[in-house]
């Protein structure tokens, strides 16, 4: 141990060897974490593009079915799929065809009719792609009967 | 005193593995650099795309006539499509009007003209805008679908009318030589009330 003036202690005992791994490993540790930024980031680019094709996805479904005529909104519930799909939601009515587009395979979609009244029907459009809630959407709109 | 200092062969190894995580190190923040940037990119292309989208959602969402034709002469003086301009007709306070897309192919951006305002949509990024005016067409018992061009007066009764666009974005080689990123988008829009007009033509 050396005394320097007004008693101020100066370690002169070197790095151990040791030391400069556990050093290392802190060093380790701070890469690791800037990799899953990396990775976090990445996941932010695919997750904008998904939303806005499944918003887009979702809002023509759900123009489409306010189109149909209301006595031919059947109230049920229909998945989409891979492929462009061609229904219709009343057998016999080709008024009542629904064509929805097709889905990448990360995604889910499904559409709901339901009857809230003799004059009004809900709609609801469902795309889910993920865990978390960023990664669903919702939306849905009223049609009423007009003649 | 402790005199335990470090070995010439420690120091060897210690300054090996330091050197190898350094370059480790500085690779990846290039790498993420670059990646970030790439990431504000696409971000600012999805952005762009989607304000467009919402724009024409919005705009045809107004899309209505007040010619009382049949329905096919009401969905072609509704809504016209050129090669890569798109026109429709909407209702405003004081009557009609008509709103159009253009693509520009010397400043790649998409032109919304109304009838006292043009604004530049997208700008810099459109490598292509190809609107089709699709309609749905009863066949005997069943819906068929066709790009309105080949539906004529004698064809089958029109049931409902949209536009499909093909829209691919990209950003210009001068900002990012190296891979730029582009994204295709392929959205569908209903004019729901011109639609309903449609409809309702079939019930007069």
């Amino acid at each position: 141990m050396l005394i320097i003036g007004n008693n101020h202690k100066l370690n002169d005992t070197g790095l151990s060897f040791v030391e400069l791994l556990i050093a290392i490993i802190i060093l380790t540790i701070g890469l690791v974490f800037s990799l899953h930024v990396y990775s976090q980031s990445f996941k932010l680019r695919t997750l904008t593009s998904e939303r806005l094709f499944a918003s887009s996805w979702a809002e023509s479904n759900l123009e489409q079915l306010s189109c149909i005529p209301f006595k031919d909104l059947i109230p049920g519930r229909i998945e989409a799929n891979r492929e462009e799909k061609k229904i219709e939601l009343n057998a016999g009515s080709p008024a009542s065809t629904l064509i929805i587009p097709p889905l990448p395979e990360n995604m889910e979609g499904s559409m709901e009719i339901m009857l809230v009244s003799k004059t009004l029907k809900w709609i609801t459009v469902k795309v889910d792609w993920g865990q978390d809630t960023t990664s669903q959407l919702e939306f849905t709109t009223f049609v009423e009967k007009r003649f | 005193m402790n005199k335990n200092g470090i070995s010439l062969l420690e120091i060897i190894v210690v300054t090996l593995v330091f050197s190898l995580l350094l370059i480790v190190v500085m690779l990846t923040t290039s790498s993420s650099f670059k990646e970030s940037s790439r990431i504000d990119k696409h971000v600012q292309l999805t952005s762009d795309v989607a304000t467009l989208l919402a724009y024409i959602r919005s705009d045809m969402e107004r899309c209505m006539t007040d010619n009382r034709d049949s329905p096919l002469e009401i969905t072609k003086e509704s809504i016209s499509v050129d090669k890569h301009k798109l026109t429709f007709k909407v209702i405003e306070d004081n009557g009609f009007s008509f709103i159009s897309y253009e693509w520009n192919k010397d400043n790649r951006s998409i032109l919304r003209k109304t009838a006292n305002r043009e604004i530049l949509l997208c700008k810099n990024i459109v490598m292509s805008f190809e609107p089709e005016h699709m309609g749905l067409i009863q066949q005997g018992n069943e819906g068929i679908s066709l790009s309105i061009e080949n539906i004529s007066a004698q064809s089958p009764k029109l049931l409902r009318t949209w536009v499909k666009l093909n829209i691919s974005v990209e950003i210009s080689e001068s900002l990012m030589p190296e891979n730029p990123p582009s994204q295709v988008y392929e959205p569908v829009i209903y004019p729901v009330k011109l639609n309903r007009l449609i409809t309702s033509k079939w019930y007069e």
